[in-house]
């Protein structure tokens, strides 16, 4: 398996990053892109977000959750995770995964999505009109996590 | 002296990395917790040399101390 796993300090395109995803003798590519969003879960406005990470934890993190990957039937996957300051709209994170078939790579993308979110080395902020925000993993993000964490079906 | 870095909302209060005087024999992760207020030890992780360390592990000089609160994931 092929692991790609990349932080980002400015705004890359997420196009290019799929253009790029070699994905030799597969069948299926699956891609997912996430957005800083506009607004809180509350609805307020938010500025931006900011991205702190640790010089290289957070690195081996996305190295380590992409490895993670393996379980599934998959020949390639890659991440791209940003860090630093994100304006709404602007992608914060790329995966992509290859395989024969279409379920092993869907089902990976929706795993290492769900690590992402409880396991990458970030503390994100987010910046409102009224103030800033850390953010903390909230209980669906665990739940999510915790799908994952039961045996493969045969 | 041994370099101590914060993150996250940690770096707001204490800043990125300060610089701690620490005797020659070290000391431990529990002691240089109670140098700064809000480290709570079941939250914040202590990684030193980039390893997650426990409360007994002494800090020598020279070592890069890293308090992580916990993450926001990605």
């Amino acid at each position: 398996m092929r692991i790609e796993a990349r932080l980002a300090e400015k705004a890359f395109r997420p196009d290019q990053e799929l253009a790029g995803f070699a994905a030799d003798g597969a069948g299926a590519v699956v891609s997912f892109i996430g957005l800083a969003r506009g607004e809180t879960a509350d609805g307020a406005k938010v500025e931006g977000l900011f991205l702190d990470h640790h010089p290289r934890l957070t690195e081996q993190s996305l190295k380590d959750i992409a490895a993670s990957a393996a379980r599934f039937d998959v020949a390639a996957v890659r991440i791209v995770h940003r860090c630093g300051a994100v304006a709404p709209g602007e992608a914060i994170v790329f995966v992509a995964a290859a395989a024969r078939h279409r379920r092993a790579a869907f089902e990976a993308v929706d795993c290492l999505m769900d690590a992402l979110k409880t396991d990458a080395v970030f503390w994100k902020r987010e910046d409102g009109v009224d103030g800033a925000r850390w953010i903390e993993p909230t209980e669906g993000d665990r739940a999510d996590r915790a799908r994952w964490s039961e045996p493969c079906p045969d | 002296m041994a370099k101590i870095a914060f993150y996250g909302k940690l770096a707001e209060r204490f800043g990125r990395e300060v610089e701690a005087d620490l005797p020659a024999q070290g000391c431990t992760i529990a002691a240089l917790r109670g140098r700064f207020d809000g480290l709570e030890r079941a939250t914040v992780r202590a990684c030193v040399n980039d390893e997650t360390v426990g409360e007994d592990h002494v800090v020598r000089p020279g070592d890069r101390v890293d308090f992580l609160p916990p993450l926001s994931g990605g």
